[in-house]
């Protein structure tokens, strides 16, 4: 599996002493594998996802990525390991203002050890096409709309071919068209790209187009009914 | 494209109108920084400009104590001129009648030859354009100088002349103005903070006036090549120059007479003569004449009569000099000369004899003693008593009139009742036998004594021998051993130990330039604050600046970059910013140097004398400011992002910059007060030990500390109160009461905030405590004046001091003449006898004075050579004045640590006093150190500093004992400075009478108080000028809290929006806001304010006077700009759109 995580447990230190957050999660997935984890607000979707994302550490349980516990690495291998290994489509776009939508997907190859400036470029350009921003490249984010703004997002969360995309409420702040856009382009991708992909969401329509439906109730993951 | 490269780049141009005030913040920053620095480059730029200007061309100059002919100098070479360079009075001569002349007391006649240097007036009398404006003369006024008369004889021996007649000459022309910017107004050879009043006459009219042609005391040269120049100056003297004539005697012609134009031969010229006659194989003999009084025997006594002291038993021809058959003498023995008068002719040996003489220094008046020894017989003069004079070479070896060296006014007179002589001379006690002696023998002795002997009674401080007699050289006449010893002598005096070395004066005042001070480190010092809260702001604006950005951060995060990569990034460009605002700001350095020497010059006691400074900038400087800039900029930066990293990418994503508190505030504990409280009584103890301190400067320090106790203690009960409004839980009923929970709320923040303006406000007040005034016991004995109310100084030094009879008699004289043209029927006689009578009841002390460089802190030169001040047993025995710290040992040093001054040190250094700021801040050293000093001849000597005195009216001159001033400096001869202790109500009177009395000296009255306040008076500037630019800072320090408050009010935006939401108006928001800033503000400005208060106590409102007007502005226009942030923050409060600020929350 590439992607396995055991007994994964998450509390929050709080003045009243540590507040469980996930309870023994276990999770196994492979490459192709599209995941949809659904669940009320506070139930531990984002907390898992920055687990799974290595932007968190659990306070229990472990983690593989390709065979990789990303925990037990120091803090330059670890954000090199996410810059490999990890892509991101958030509920904002966290576009960069000052940059175009080109520079925009290749924010994270600058800090790609040895990486080819070329054909990253041309990857950057080959995905923007897919995502339908090609002819856009030179645009910058203020001048895309919110539906164009995610997908440039989801076009910055491929550039490195990542074994792991994440997307936490991808559709959010969308309007129903651009939300099933966005799921569509996402499930597209992911198959184009061979990858793990793991949607939180709170919409029925986005997880309900993934093969597999996951749900977070009070900190544990069960199989969504 | 973009790069990890250009990504800062790409963001500082993106973000500008965020970068933009941390731009300007950088660029205070550096123009402060760069500014300060600069001042100290303008300082030291200034004073080298000066130091050229006022050399008018002089490399290198000789002044000498003594005169040599002008052809030394004019065959040196055609770049160096002879001189005369004399320190004067001038007056001005009015020509309507009745109107009183003005007087200037110290200013320097140059007397230059029309192939001097040629910045320098050489044709006619001119003055230069200050000593006009300050006389008020014009082109063809007539004034008088006033100027020391030469005197080859010291003044201070038996035969020198001590009266103001005798010793100042007069000269009164008509003169031309310099014009304003001509080199030859600003002419002086030594680092003085005054500006230099000259006079200028021509060198030949001069020489004239002063009776001296071919004479000159001071030789200057444009030289390039000092050593060179040098080399040559010390061949070109002769050995007139020196004073020393090589003479055969003619009334004998039997030896060679070595003598000294100043009557007695000094130790370095003796010893090179005998070094001289051991290498020719010439035997030579040391002879020392001086007058006695009386020579007596019981009853019977001989008048003014000459005393011989030499080796009386040498071998012909320079001797013997003993009775018929007697071979030795003893030192307690004497030999009477055997002539057919003498009173005494009938004595046998064994008999008492007494000489009777006045001591050979008379400067503190005659001192008459009386030497006894037992006769050892007769010498005689004469083979026959028929002819008592006969042919040379003929003569008894006694009968030798030559073994006097002639001296005009006695040896030339044809009878003794003729003689003009200095001293005391009662003419009734001349017999007509003695006039007999006279007119046959002349000056011969008429007694002997060892040469042991006439040492111990006649030797003086400038010398121990009148005359060497050689014998000649066997096969030689004594002329032809005279022309030999001329050579020889010549070649073996060193014109280096006696002082004939030209200083490199261009060298010297290139040193001094670099400033006693140093500006830039003590301006850096000033604008600390400045600095400070320009790189507080840097660092809180840049923070605020990427909070804003927070999000991109944590993307960045997100996709793979590792924080220091982030960091990095963010730091390059904080780099970008600082730089472009370091360099902008190097800009406004020129003009932050240029406001602060405005500020110096218009706060400086005395604006004329600091009116060269100019900005002078150096890339150097620029460079420095630049980087350091940059650098503390990138610092302030790199701990603004310090926090960042620690915060989460998912918490970074949300827009949060902060860590969430997870503690509960603590609990306030039982002792929560008694920190405050132990501090505060600590502090009140302070203030009250404060008073008991008698050293003004750790009574200052004292307040000081117990100032700052009380700021701790405030600040410690600010933090209890936060606290107490962070726990409170009643219900706030009014909205200032929801305020004021708010500061407690971020307490490290509010805090932070409240400690910053109250220390901020306490220094800059507190720093009042060290503005001095001379303290209430200043006048008393044991105060900084030591009980001398007026310190008296004279250009030309009075040989006769102004409370001695003979003293009293040249002021009754001077006021005399000064009191001629006085408007009224008074006649001048008469009011100067009113003058002298207001001597009665005044004690006043002379002392002796070696010029040198001014050591107070009003001279910005550095200086090297400081003036010294031989202090006389009289004062040494009294004591008085104020010390701050002694090498004092004993009880008696203790309680009078003057005798320090008598107390030989094991290394043999002169031990010295000086006043505390001078020893610690001009010569940079303790109690204990040494200083290395030429003496006269320009041998280094090493003085040891035994004590500091504390207010003391003499900041400019380190104090010696008398005697050991008399020994290293023994030319330094007559008094010019006066320790005068009147009566208060005679003061003014006495003043003016002793300015009037001694106008020839150039005699000028001030109070010590005045001195004192005016060296205190530069403290005070430098206190102003760290009170403004600390006040500017705290100014910057207020708008950084303005940042502080906006960030506080952009975290909160969703809680006033919810307050709008429910609806709370406008006016209360703003009020919310608004009271919440100025609650700190109070807080800060008042617990400064109430502990420096504690600092200044000692200070009464009237001393505060000017500077509290001042000090309330700062704080006013602080408080005004706390207000201004707290409503610009208020009005950021309320632009925050009302939706999304509560979606967002």
């Amino acid at each position: 599996m590439a992607l396995v995580a055991r007994d994964v447990r998450k509390d929050y230190p709080t003045r009243s002493g540590p507040l469980p957050v996930l309870t023994d999660v276990s999770l196994s997935l492979d490459r192709g594998d599209a995941l949809a984890v659904t669940g009320p607000s506070g139930s531990g979707k984002s907390t898992l996802l920055h687990i799974l994302g290595t932007l968190d550490a659990p306070t229990a349980g472990t983690v593989e990525l390709d065979g990789v516990n990303p925990f037990a690495l120091a803090d330059r291998e670890l954000a090199a390991f996410r810059n490999a290994k990890i892509g991101f489509v958030f509920q904002e776009h966290h576009l960069l203002p000052q940059c175009s939508v080109l520079e925009n997907v290749l924010i994270p190859t600058l800090v790609t050890p040895n990486a080819d400036p070329v054909k990253f470029e041309a990857f950057a350009k080959d995905l923007l096409d897919r995502v339908g921003l090609g002819h856009r490249l030179e645009h910058r984010p203020a001048e895309l709309s919110g539906g164009e703004r995610q997908r440039a997002a989801v076009a910055r969360a491929l550039i490195q071919k990542p074994v792991l995309l994440l997307a936490d409420e991808p559709t959010g702040n969308l309007d129903r068209k651009n939300a099933a856009g966005i799921g569509e382009l996402l499930l597209d991708l992911h198959k184009q790209e061979n990858t793990i992909l793991i949607v939180v969401t709170h919409s029925s329509e986005l997880a309900n187009i993934l093969p597999k439906r996951m749900e977070m109730n009070d900190g544990k993951l069960v199989t969504a009914a | 494209m973009l790069t990890l490269r250009s990504f800062p780049l790409r963001n500082a141009a993106f973000f500008r109108r965020g970068n933009l005030p941390v731009l300007l913040g950088v660029a205070v920053g550096a123009a402060v920084l760069t500014g300060a620095l600069l001042v100290g480059d303008s300082l030291r730029g200034s004073l080298k400009e000066k130091a050229d200007r006022q050399l008018a061309g002089v490399t290198a100059a000789w002044i000498g104590p003594r005169l040599i002919r002008t052809e030394v100098a004019e065959t040196i070479g055609s770049d160096t001129y002879p001189a005369l360079l004399l320190q004067g009075s001038i007056e001005s001569v009015p020509t309507a009648a009745g109107k009183l002349p003005k007087r200037i007391g110290t200013v320097t006649v140059v007397g230059v030859s029309s192939n001097g240097p040629s910045a320098l007036p050489s044709e006619s009398v001119t003055v230069s354009n200050r000593v006009a404006n300050r006389l008020g003369v014009d082109n063809g006024d007539t004034i008088r100088i006033g100027v020391e008369k030469f005197s080859a004889v010291p003044r201070s021996s038996l035969l020198g002349k001590r009266g103001t007649d005798d010793t100042t000459q007069s000269i009164t022309v008509k003169v031309k103005v310099l014009p304003r910017e001509t080199y030859a107004n600003d002419f002086a050879l030594f680092p003085s903070p005054q500006a230099p009043l000259n006079v200028y006459v021509p060198l030949a009219i001069l020489q004239d006036r002063l009776g001296i042609p071919g004479k000159c005391n001071a030789v200057l040269s444009t030289t390039t090549d000092v050593p060179t120049t040098n080399e040559k100056f010390a061949k070109s003297l002769g050995l007139a120059d020196w004073g020393v004539r090589v003479v055969v005697p003619t009334k004998r012609d039997a030896y060679v007479s070595v003598e000294s134009e100043t009557l007695v031969l000094d130790g370095p010229t003796v010893a090179a003569v005998e070094r001289v006659c051991r290498k020719l194989g010439l035997r030579a003999e040391r002879t020392l004449v001086y007058l006695a009084n009386e020579i007596a025997a019981g009853k019977e006594a001989i008048p003014y009569s000459i005393v011989c002291a030499t080796n009386v038993a040498a071998p012909a021809p320079l001797g013997p000099l003993l009775p018929p058959g007697v071979s030795t003498l003893a030192d307690d023995e004497i030999v009477l000369a055997d002539w057919a008068d003498s009173p005494l002719k009938g004595k046998k040996p064994g008999d008492t004899v007494s000489v009777t003489f006045f001591k050979p220094e008379l400067e503190a008046g005659e001192q008459t003693e009386t030497a006894t020894f037992k006769l050892k017989g007769f010498v005689p003069l004469a083979v026959s008593t028929a002819n008592p004079t006969p042919m040379p070479r003929t003569r008894l070896p006694a009968n030798d009139p030559d073994l006097t060296p002639p001296f005009p006014g006695i040896t030339d007179k044809l009878r003794i009742g003729d003689w003009n002589p200095p001293f005391t001379f009662d003419v009734k006690k001349v017999k007509p036998r003695d006039e007999k002696y006279w007119d046959v023998y002349r000056t011969t002795p008429k007694a002997y004594v060892t040469y042991a002997a006439g040492v111990k009674l006649f030797g003086s401080r400038f010398g121990t021998v009148t005359s060497m007699r050689v014998a000649p050289a066997s096969e030689e006449t004594p002329e032809q051993t005279a022309e030999k010893l001329k050579a020889a002598i010549r070649a073996e005096l060193d014109p280096a130990a006696s002082g004939f070395v030209l200083e490199d004066t261009h060298t010297r005042l290139a040193t001094a330039s670099k400033g006693g001070t140093d500006f830039g480190g003590l301006f850096l010092g000033f604008s600390f604050f400045l600095i400070g809260a320009a790189l507080l702001l840097v660092g809180l604006l840049f923070r605020l600046n990427v909070e804003r950005r927070a999000k991109q951060v944590g993307l960045l995060l997100a996709t793979g970059y590792p924080m220091r990569t982030v960091r990095r990034m963010l730091l390059a460009e904080g780099l970008l910013i600082a730089g472009l605002g370091s360099a902008f700001g190097l800009v406004f350095a020129v003009v932050f140097a240029r406001a602060m020497l405005a500020i110096l010059v218009d706060l400086w006691p005395d604006p004329e004398s600091v009116s060269f400074l100019r900005v002078h900038v150096s890339l150097l400087t620029l460079g420095i400011g630049f980087v350091s800039t940059v650098l503390m900029a990138l610092l302030a930066i790199w701990l603004s992002l310090r926090g960042l990293a620690k915060v989460p990418a998912p918490a970074l994503l949300r827009g949060e910059t902060e860590l969430p508190r997870l503690t509960e505030p603590s609990r306030l504990g039982r002792f929560a007060l008694l920190g405050p409280s132990f501090c505060f009584v600590a502090g009140l103890g302070l203030l009250f030990a404060g008073p008991t301190q008698s050293n003004p400067d750790i009574r200052a320090m004292t307040f000081f500390s117990g100032g700052g106790f009380l700021l701790v203690a405030g600040l410690l009960l600010v933090r209890v109160v936060l606290k107490r409004l962070a726990r409170d839980n009643t219900p706030a009923r009014r909205v200032s009461a929801l305020s004021a929970r708010n500061a407690g709320r971020n307490m490290g923040r509010s805090l932070l905030t409240v400690s910053l303006l109250a220390t901020a406000t306490f220094l800059l007040v507190a720093v009042e405590s060290f503005r001095r005034t001379p303290d209430s016991n200043f006048g008393s004995k044991d105060g900084g004046s030591g009980g001398f109310a007026l310190i008296g100084e004279s250009s030309v030094p009075v040989f006769q001091p102004p409370d001695s009879p003979a003293g009293l008699d040249d002021l009754e004289q001077g006021l005399e003449r000064a009191y001629q043209n006085l408007p009224g029927d008074v006649p001048a006689a008469k009011r100067a006898k009113e003058g002298v009578d207001t001597l009665d009841g005044t004690t006043i002390v002379p002392l002796r004075l070696r010029g040198g460089d001014d050591a107070s802190c009003l001279n910005l030169y550095q200086a090297g050579k400081p003036r010294i001040l031989g202090v006389p047993d009289k004062l040494i025995d009294r004591g008085g004045f104020k010390f701050s710290d002694t090498l004092a040992e004993s009880a008696d040093e203790k309680k009078n640590p003057w005798l320090l001054l008598r107390k030989p040190q094991p290394d043999g250094a002169i031990p010295f006093l000086v006043e505390q700021n001078s020893a610690q801040w001009m010569l940079k050293i303790g109690v204990g150190d040494t200083l290395e000093l030429p003496d006269e001849a320009g041998t280094n000597t090493t003085f040891r500093l035994v004590g500091t005195l504390v207010d003391c009216p003499f900041q400019s001159e380190i104090f010696i004992a008398d005697e050991a001033f008399r020994k290293l400096y023994p030319r330094q001869e007559g008094y010019r400075v006066f320790l005068i202790d009147a009566h208060p109500e005679k003061r003014e009177k006495l003043a003016a009478v002793l300015e009037a009395g001694f106008r020839a000296n150039g005699m000028s009255v001030t109070p010590a108080r005045d001195r004192v306040a005016a060296f205190q008076a530069v403290v005070g500037t430098y206190l102003t000028l760290f009170q403004v630019l600390g006040g500017f800072g705290l100014i910057l320090g207020v708008l950084g809290l303005a940042v502080v408050l906006v960030r506080g009010v952009a975290e909160r935006a969703g809680e006033l929006a919810l307050l709008r939401a429910v609806g709370y108006s406008s006016a209360a928001l703003r009020e919310l806001v608004a009271v919440e800033t100025i609650f700190l503000l109070v807080l800060g400005l008042g617990v400064g304010v109430l502990a420096a208060a504690g600092s200044v106590l000692p200070q009464s409102a009237a001393e505060l006077g000017g500077q509290l007007g001042r000090l309330v502005t700062v704080l006013a226009a602080v408080f005004l700009t706390g207000v201004l942030a707290a409503t610009a923050a208020t009005r950021f409060a309320l632009r925050v759109p009302l939706v999304p600020a509560l979606r967002a929350e």
